[in-house]
C-alpha cells in the first residue's frame, strides 16, 4: 500500500512542471554561483539544502494540494490507513528530493573541477551523503507534511514561509564559505548520523499526532 | 443485517452541537436520500458513517462494520463527495489505475475499461481530469467510486452544478446500478426532484435532528393531500360538505355544483363516504409531493 501511494506521488510529479522547473532553476543557480570552491563542505551543504528545497516544493503537492482538493478525504474512505498514506507520501517525496540532492552534489563537484579548484570528497563526506542525508531529508519531509496536514491554510502558509526563508538563508550563507580541502570529519559525520537516526523517528511520532478528522476539518477552515 | 445503521449519533465541535441523537436505518438495495438545508448536518453524518469524523456519542455501522476501524469494510464501499477526489494532473485512466491498485484489484485494465463504459466515459479515458467539464469530472468520480464494485455507495450532492442532461444521465446510472446489482445508495442532497424520481427511502434532517424518516410512501402517506369527490347531485354535495366539515382530517372544502374539492391532513377513502350514506359517483386523490412534505416538516420542525 505504501509503495502504491509513493508510486502515485512520483507519477504525478512528472506532470507538475511548475515545481520541477522551480527546483531545476534554483539548483542550477546556486550551483553556478557557489564560491565555496574546493571544499567538500560545499557539496555537503548545497546537496543537503537543495534536497530540502526540493522536498519543500514536492511536499506541497503530496500533502497540501491533496488535502485542499479533497482527494485525501476520498483516500481516507478506501482501504488505506492514514499511517500508510503518510509513509507513502514521505517515500514519494524523498526519492525525487534525493535525486535533486545527488544531482546538485555532482554538479557542484563538476563545476569546481572546471574552475580548476577540484573538490576532494573524503570518505566521511561520502558516508554523510549516502547515509545521513536521506535521513535528514526524510525527517524534514515529515515536518513539512505534518505542518501541511495538521494546520489550516493560513497557518500552513505562515509556517511554510518561515521554513523557506530559513532554507534560502542557509543556502546563501553556504555559498561563501572560504574553505578548501576535505573538511568533513568522522566526528562530524558521527554527530550528524546520531542526529539523523533520532530525526528518523520524527515522522513516526508525528503521524501519531494526526487524525483524519483534524485533516479534513482544517482543509475547510 | 441492515446496510447502514446509525444509532443515537451525536457530534459536537467544542460547545457547538452539530448532530443531536440521529438514528436511522437503511435497508439493503435502498436508494436512501438524506435531505436537509445547508448546515443541517448531512455531510457530518456521512463523514461519521465513513469513519472520517469521530462521533461524540452513538455509533454508525455499514454492513455491520464500523468503517473507521475496518479496512475490509471500507474496501466494499464507494464514495463520491461533492469534490470529486481525482488528481487533476493525471488522466482519468491513470486516476482509476491508482485507485485500482489501492483496492488490490487483479484485472485492473479490464475493470477500468468496464467501469469507464458503465459511466459512458471511454472516449475521454486518456484526457487529463483538469481538461474535463464539471459533468464529466463527476462521471469520472463515479467511475472511481464504482471501481471496487461497492455494496454500498455514498454520494454527497452528486448532481449539484450539473446541467439537466448531466443530472438525468447521473440518475439513470444510479438507478441502473441499483437494479442490476442491488447496490445500496446513501445520497446526501437538496434536490427534491431527484429524490422523488429515484429514491426509495428518505430522511429529513434540520439543525442536527432527524425530523422525518421512512419509505417514500410512508413519508407522503399523510399526504393524500387533496381529493376530489363527485356526488350524484348538488344537494347531495351540500349534505356531504356539512358532514365533512366536522371531520378533523378535512382542512378545507370547496364545493362547485355536485363536486367537492377536499384538502386533507390524513387519508380519507370513498368507502367511508359511501358508508356515511352518500351517493359517490367519482372519487380521486392526489398525493402530496415531497416538496410539500419537506417544507411542511422544516416549517414545523416537528419530530416524527
Amino acid at each position: 500500500m505504501v509503495s502504491s501511494v509513493a508510486r502515485k506521488e512520483l507519477f504525478e510529479l512528472r506532470y507538475n512542471k511548475g515545481v520541477l522547473a522551480s527546483i531545476a532553476v534554483f539548483a542550477f543557480i546556486f550551483c553556478v554561483i557557489n564560491q565555496a570552491g574546493g571544499s567538500d563542505i560545499a557539496v555537503v551543504l548545497l546537496s543537503t539544502m537543495m534536497g530540502m528545497y526540493a522536498a519543500f516544493g514536492i511536499s506541497g503537492q503530496a500533502f497540501n494540494s491533496e488535502k485542499l482538493s479533497g482527494s485525501l478525504e476520498t483516500m481516507f474512505c478506501g482501504p488505506v490507513e492514514l499511517r500508510e498514506l503518510w509513509f507513502g507520501k514521505i517515500v514519494g517525496t524523498l526519492v525525487p528530493a534525493l535525486a535533486v540532492s545527488y544531482a546538485v552534489g555532482v554538479l557542484v563537484t563538476a563545476l569546481a573541477a572546471v574552475r580548476s579548484a577540484p573538490i576532494t570528497i573524503g570518505l566521511p563526506a561520502a558516508i554523510y551523503v549516502i547515509a545521513v542525508l536521506p535521513a535528514l531529508v526524510a525527517a524534514f519531509i515529515g515536518v513539512m507534511g505534518f505542518i501541511q496536514l495538521n494546520f489550516n491554510a493560513r497557518q500552513t502558509r505562515i509556517l511554510s514561509t518561515a521554513v523557506l526563508v530559513l532554507i534560502i538563508s542557509l543556502l546563501t550563507a553556504s555559498l561563501s564559505l572560504p574553505l578548501e580541502g576535505s573538511l568533513i570529519s568522522w566526528q562530524a559525520v558521527a554527530v550528524m548520523g546520531a542526529a539523523a537516526a533520532l530525526l528518523l523517528t520524527l515522522p513516526a511520532l508525528l503521524v501519531n499526532r494526526l487524525s483524519k478528522e483534524r485533516i479534513v476539518l482544517t482543509s475547510e477552515a | 443485517m441492515k446496510a447502514i445503521e446509525i444509532d443515537h449519533l451525536r457530534k459536537a465541535f467544542g460547545e457547538r452541537a452539530v448532530l443531536d441523537d440521529v438514528s436511522l436505518a437503511v435497508e439493503k438495495g435502498d436508494i436512501f436520500a438524506f435531505l436537509g438545508p445547508n448546515g443541517a448536518g448531512k455531510t457530518t453524518t456521512m463523514r461519521i458513517v465513513l469513519g472520517i469524523l469521530e462521533p461524540t456519542a452513538g455509533s454508525a455501522r455499514v454492513m455491520g462494520e464500523d468503517l473507521a476501524s475496518s479496512r475490509e469494510a471500507r474496501g466494499r464501499t464507494g464514495v463520491l463527495f461533492e469534490r470529486h477526489g481525482l488528481y487533476e494532473r493525471l488522466t482519468v485512466r491513470e486516476n482509476l489505475d491508482h485507485y485500482a491498485r489501492l483496492f488490490g484489484l487483479s484485472d485492473r485494465g479490464g475493470r477500468i475499461s468496464e467501469v469507464l463504459s458503465e459511466v459512458n466515459l471511454t472516449d475521454r479515458a486518456d484526457d487529463r481530469v483538469a481538461s474535463l467539464s464539471t459533468g464529466l469530472k463527476r462521471r469520472a468520480g463515479l467511475a472511481r467510486a464504482l471501481l471496487n464494485r461497492p455494496e454500498v455507495l455514498f454520494l454527497d450532492e452528486p448532481t449539484s452544478g450539473l446541467d439537466p442532461q448531466a443530472q438525468l444521465d447521473f440518475r439513470t446510472a444510479i438507478t441502473r446500478l441499483r437494479e442490476e446489482r442491488g447496490m445500496t445508495v446513501f445520497l446526501n442532497t437538496h434536490n427534491l426532484d431527484e429524490v422523488q424520481r429515484i429514491c426509495t427511502r428518505v430522511a429529513i434532517l434540520d439543525k442536527g435532528k432527524v425530523l422525518l424518516s421512512g419509505t417514500m410512501d410512508e413519508v407522503r402517506a399523510p399526504g393524500s393531500a387533496e381529493a376530489e369527490v363527485i356526488l350524484s347531485s348538488e344537494a347531495e354535495a351540500a349534505s356531504a360538505e356539512q358532514r365533512l366539515a366536522a371531520d378533523s382530517r378535512v382542512k378545507g372544502i370547496r364545493r362547485k355544483g355536485a363536486s367537492l374539492q377536499l384538502e386533507l391532513s390524513a387519508s380519507l377513502s370513498a368507502r367511508e363516504l359511501v358508508m356515511w350514506g352518500f351517493d359517490v359517483r367519482e372519487f380521486s386523490t392526489s398525493r402530496r409531493s415531497l416538496d410539500d412534505v419537506y417544507f411542511e416538516v422544516l416549517g414545523k420542525g416537528a419530530v416524527a
